[in-house]
């Protein structure tokens, strides 16, 4: 029976009661031994077993009895490895978030990863920020304050929408003054903060991490189309002479119509901001993706959440660096606008209706 | 010779001209493993093939049934298939019928220097149990010659392990023995024989009710793949799969396939069904099936056609131009894409736009023009745009285009039509015309009306076209009788019985006469039309099948339905809109005439040739009334203009 256990549960309760047999001669090595008959855990899972009874389990309570606990200093892989590890973040992280991201054979408690954080600060490898709540404990990254604050600002935005930029200021309180209006200027200058012009009726701007979209800019405006384009309607205009003469106003306001392929691919979409790995998506809706089965640019987007110009932008840069393949609908025009609206299009009357992964970027 | 021409393969059973292997490759080597897959696990499986217009679907399938053809005489020790390509241009309530139509007809298909996939069921089917050792093709021939008995005998075998019926066993038998092929081969593909021919076959042949013979179409399909035998699996190949849809967002289509696929998959152990769709058709079908139908379609999977690389382009090119052979010299300063220009090649990659068809149709242009220039080795590649041959803006383009399509199509369709396909013409073709000329009237069902298919419900009512072109009279007896009760006011406001002037009731025929006079009184209206019309309709429901399916092209361009349907609107013959105000309570000729065109047809079965004055006092109504009838009906009769005028049956040219 114990050659086949292999949930880490049921090996956690054994290594517990060994423990309370074997802390009476108190020493872990002989519990290394015993488990180590056991073929379901390897060396290093043995260890993590051990470790973490140690830690929370009752190993430390007969520990103390033994009065005999072997403390050996973590090694310098684990020191590295810990530090490797807070690279990866994308935002600072307390020592407890630290600990958590550290797997075996390199696991260690909060209170052992704090004195290494706090060595790479003295080293200047490490710098701290503020916690992020009043009771929360101080944060660790390797970057410095101004990222942290572009960082911190972009991230706000994406959770909360675009905002006016005192409200946008409340909601990073924990940056200096200094640091805010740095990294926010930092950030226009960089076009990865855009300012939105007023909306009809409102006097403030809004700041976002994505250019404003412009349905809600012409809203009204269609709604007064609507009604003219009714009464034209109704007084015989032909739809031919009405789509003239809109395509000529259009026009008129400097937005082509033919060129827009040239146009929409060329915007400077703010793609690092983008946060969904669409190939990694693909996979997900359709398990035989990497085999060449067509995903729905339907599917995709509604999976993908992303604001349509921006999802059909990605899409289409990802068919031009060759790890899609796009597939066109050949008769568009037949379909309804809003089944138009769930493909792809590249803004000059190419529609493709989904997308499927290149061999080469498949495998 | 412009090697770049001929763009789009349009029958897998045609060699494909300029095969680069590299193209499609993975999605090719697909198909091979699937058959693999079905000759080993004893199971069927299907596989989904999409891919954008011009992909080259059908170019794919061609290849596929061109390395499955024989090189060799058939043997038992060799991995051999059985390949069927069905265009799935049908009614979806008879896509069985057609299913077993062309599974039928390519299996009695010559296969150039080799014997029909039929004969290699057999031989397959004798070596599993013969007494002598050699090659099987003389043994066969030696048995044919020398001992029919015994080779009948190993028949009766066959037919018993193979649980066949007495109809099949005997068939089979018929196959062997090489006898009454022509009668043997429409029997099999569900045509309505004369009561003669099946005499002369001893098969039976009960046609029943409309859903009767769509059983029976099912249940032949699955018989003949059990009888092609596990080690002989059969490559379904299900091309233009959108041509099941009578209407955009039609799902009696979609069910119809869904059933269809799900149906072998699950009651064959040797079948692997290809589906062949356009990528915007994938979406659709996947949404709109049912999923358990779906799942069975793509039991293998759904696999995508790539668009070219560069070194697959240029390989492309390269055989095309190796077509031309040395007609031509090219220009000393070509390079591997010539007679492309770079900036075509940069402009058909741009996204994904590099589909086979669209780079041959570019390459056809620029080489046309590269030859209206001189052509010399010495000439530089073409800088100008492209189509300098042709003027004319894209719609007088396509305009012409389908005039010649259609022109080159109607001829082809009148020279191919036979009676036995007038119902499948009219139930496809018909609800696509309807919707053209006549869209207020839409096609409904009605399950308390099984003789009648087709219903149309619009401003006046509900219209009912039965369609009675069978050859067996029995069969039209029968059918005639259901329909006296069928007829009611309460159902339909009005009821035509499409009649085939070429199938007249014989003249032993009586009570079908005297049903089809009753059905007449009740006030239905027996009509009946032209080869031309039905051809015309024929032709009409294929440009529409290939324009939905994305095969229907122009320069590389895909043509539309909705420009298709446009072009019909404008261009369509009066034949086929006399046909549809029919239905639509316009009637151009009333049911008396078509009454008479009846009996005309039925006199002339008896007496070929007879006196117009004869004609006239058999058919009780004035001289002058059979020659209006021969007049609108030169198919069924003509006039030779006397003295004495003499009425005698047309002979169909084909």
């Amino acid at each position: 029976m114990i050659s086949t256990l292999g949930s880490w549960q049921i090996c956690h309760e054994i290594v517990c009661k060994q423990t309370l047999i074997l802390s009476l001669h108190g020493w872990r090595e002989q519990v290394r031994q015993q488990l180590q008959q056991h073929p379901c855990l390897t060396s290093a899972s043995l260890f993590a077993v051990v470790e973490d009874s140690e830690n929370f389990g009752p190993f430390r309570k007969f520990e103390s009895m033994a009065k005999s606990k072997a403390v050996t200093a973590p090694s310098q892989e684990t020191r590295d490895y810990v530090f490797q590890q807070i690279q990866q973040t994308s935002e600072p992280v307390t020592a407890g978030q630290v600990a958590k991201l550290l797997a075996p054979p390199h696991k260690l408690s909060e209170a052992k990863v704090t004195p290494i954080l706090d060595e790479f600060v003295a080293a200047e490898r490490l710098q701290t920020f503020p916690p992020k709540t009043a009771k929360g404990k101080p944060r660790y990254w390797d970057r410095d304050q101004n990222e942290f604050a572009r960082s911190l600002i972009l991230e706000t935005l994406d959770k909360k929408g675009s905002l006016a930029k005192t409200d946008l200021r409340k909601a990073v309180k924990q940056l200096t003054e200094e640091l805010f209006l740095n990294a926010f200027q930092g950030l226009l200058d960089a076009q990865k903060l855009f300012e939105h012009p007023p909306l009809p009726k409102k006097k403030t701007s809004l700041f976002g991490n994505r250019p404003p979209a412009p349905e809600p800019y012409l809203n009204d405006l269609g709604v007064q189309l609507s009604k003219i384009v009714g009464q034209l309607k109704g007084a015989s205009v032909p739809d031919e002479v009405l789509r003239r003469a809109l395509v000529q106003l259009v026009e008129s306001t400097g937005v082509p119509f033919g060129g827009g392929a040239v146009a929409l691919q060329n915007v400077e979409m703010p793609s690092e901001e983008l946060k969904v790995d669409l190939i990694a998506l693909m996979r997900s809706i359709e398990p035989a993706a990497d085999s060449g089965a067509l995903v729905a640019a339907r599917e995709l987007r509604r999976a993908a959440k992303l604001e349509k110009m921006l999802f059909d932008q990605e899409i289409l840069g990802l068919a031009r660096q060759g790890r899609l393949m796009l597939h066109r609908h050949d008769f568009a025009g037949g379909l309804s606008p809003a089944e138009r609206d769930e493909l792809v299009t590249d803004g000059a009357g190419t529609y493709y209706v989904g997308m499927a992964l290149r061999r080469e970027s498949a495998q | 010779m412009n090697p770049f021409r001929d763009a789009i393969v349009s029958n897998p059973w045609d060699e494909a001209s300029a095969d680069v292997p590299e193209i499609q490759s993975v999605v090719f080597e697909e198909c091979l493993r699937g058959i693999d897959h079905v000759r080993k696990q004893h199971r069927s499986a299907a596989l989904l093939i999409h891919g954008a217009a011009g992909a080259g679907k059908t170019h794919l399938l061609s290849r596929l049934r061109s390395q499955l053809t024989l090189k060799a005489p058939t043997a038992t020790d060799r991995d051999e298939s059985l390949f069927v390509w069905v265009r799935l241009q049908a009614s979806p309530r008879m896509i069985w019928r057609h299913v077993r139509r062309t599974l039928v007809e390519d299996w009695f298909r010559p296969v150039r220097g080799q014997r029909s996939q039929f004969e290699r069921i057999l031989f397959h089917r004798l070596a599993e149990i013969r007494i002598a050792d050699g090659d099987l093709e003389p043994w066969y021939e030696y048995m044919l010659d020398t001992d029919p008995a015994a080779l009948e005998e190993l028949l009766e075998r066959v037919a018993d392990s193979l649980f066949l019926d007495r109809n099949t066993t005997i068939a089979f038998k018929h196959l062997a023995f090489g006898r009454h092929r022509r009668d043997l081969r429409a029997w099999l593909g569900g045509d309505s024989l004369p009561e003669e021919a099946l005499a002369r076959l001893e098969l039976s042949q009960d046609e029943g009710t409309d859903e009767d013979r769509e059983h029976e179409a099912r249940r032949v399909v699955l018989m003949l793949c059990r009888l092609a035998g596990n080690d002989l699996p059969v490559i379904l190949s299900l091309d233009q799969v959108e041509a099941l849809q009578a209407s955009v967002g039609d799902r009696e289509g979609l069910f119809a396939f869904g059933q269809l696929a799900s149906t072998l998959h699950d009651e064959t152990s040797n079948v692997l069904i290809i589906s062949c769709v356009q990528s915007s058709f994938a979406t659709e079908l996947k949404d709109k099936s049912r999923g358990a139908d779906y799942d069975r379609m793509t039991s293998l999977g759904a696999r995508s056609l790539a668009t070219l690389t560069r070194s697959q382009a240029e390989k492309l090119i390269a055989a095309r131009l190796a077509l031309a052979g040395s007609t031509f010299v090219r220009p000393t300063s070509a390079d591997s894409l010539w007679p492309l220009e770079p900036a075509d090649f940069q402009r058909l990659s741009a996204v994904d736009e590099l589909t086979p068809r669209r780079l041959i149709a570019t390459c056809a242009d620029r080489f046309a023009t590269w030859i209206a220039r001189g052509s010399t080795a010495e000439t530089a590649p073409v800088i100008a745009p492209v189509s300098t041959t042709d003027s004319s803006n894209p719609a007088e383009r396509v305009e012409t285009f389908l005039d010649e399509e259609w022109k080159t199509r109607v001829e082809r369709t009148v020279s191919l039509n036979r009676p036995e396909l007038t119902e499948d013409i009219v139930r496809h073709g018909l609800p696509q015309l309807v919707q053209i000329l006549a869209p207020q009237w839409g096609p409904v069902r009605d399950d308390q009306l099984p003789d009648v298919p087709l219903i149309f419900a619009g401003p006046s009512g509900r219209t009912g076209i039965s369609i009675c072109t069978q050859a067996n009279m029995n069969s039209v007896t029968a059918q005639l009788k259901r329909l006296k009760t069928q007829f009611t006011p309460e159902r339909l406001s009005r009821l035509i019985v499409l009649r085939d002037g070429r199938v007249p009731l014989s003249k032993g025929a009586k009570v079908a006469s005297q049903a089809l006079a009753h059905l007449a009184d009740q006030g239905a209206e027996i009509v009946e039309h032209s080869t031309e019309v039905f051809a015309a309709l024929d032709a009409l429901r294929g440009l529409l099948s290939e324009a939905k399916s994305g095969d229907l092209a122009r320069d590389g361009q895909t043509v539309t339905p909705q420009t298709v349907e446009e072009w019909l609107r404008r261009h369509l013959p009066d034949g086929l809109r006399d046909f549809v105000d029919e239905i639509v309570g316009n009637p151009k000729s009333g049911h008396v005439e078509s009454l008479r065109v009846e009996e005309l047809a039925t006199l002339l079965a008896e007496r070929p040739v007879i006196s117009l004055i004869e004609a006239a006092e058999s058919l009780k109504c004035a001289a002058s009334e059979v020659e209006r009838v021969v007049a609108h009906h030169p198919e069924i009769a003509r006039i030779l203009i006397g003295p004495p005028a003499v009425v005698f049956r047309a002979e169909n040219e084909v």
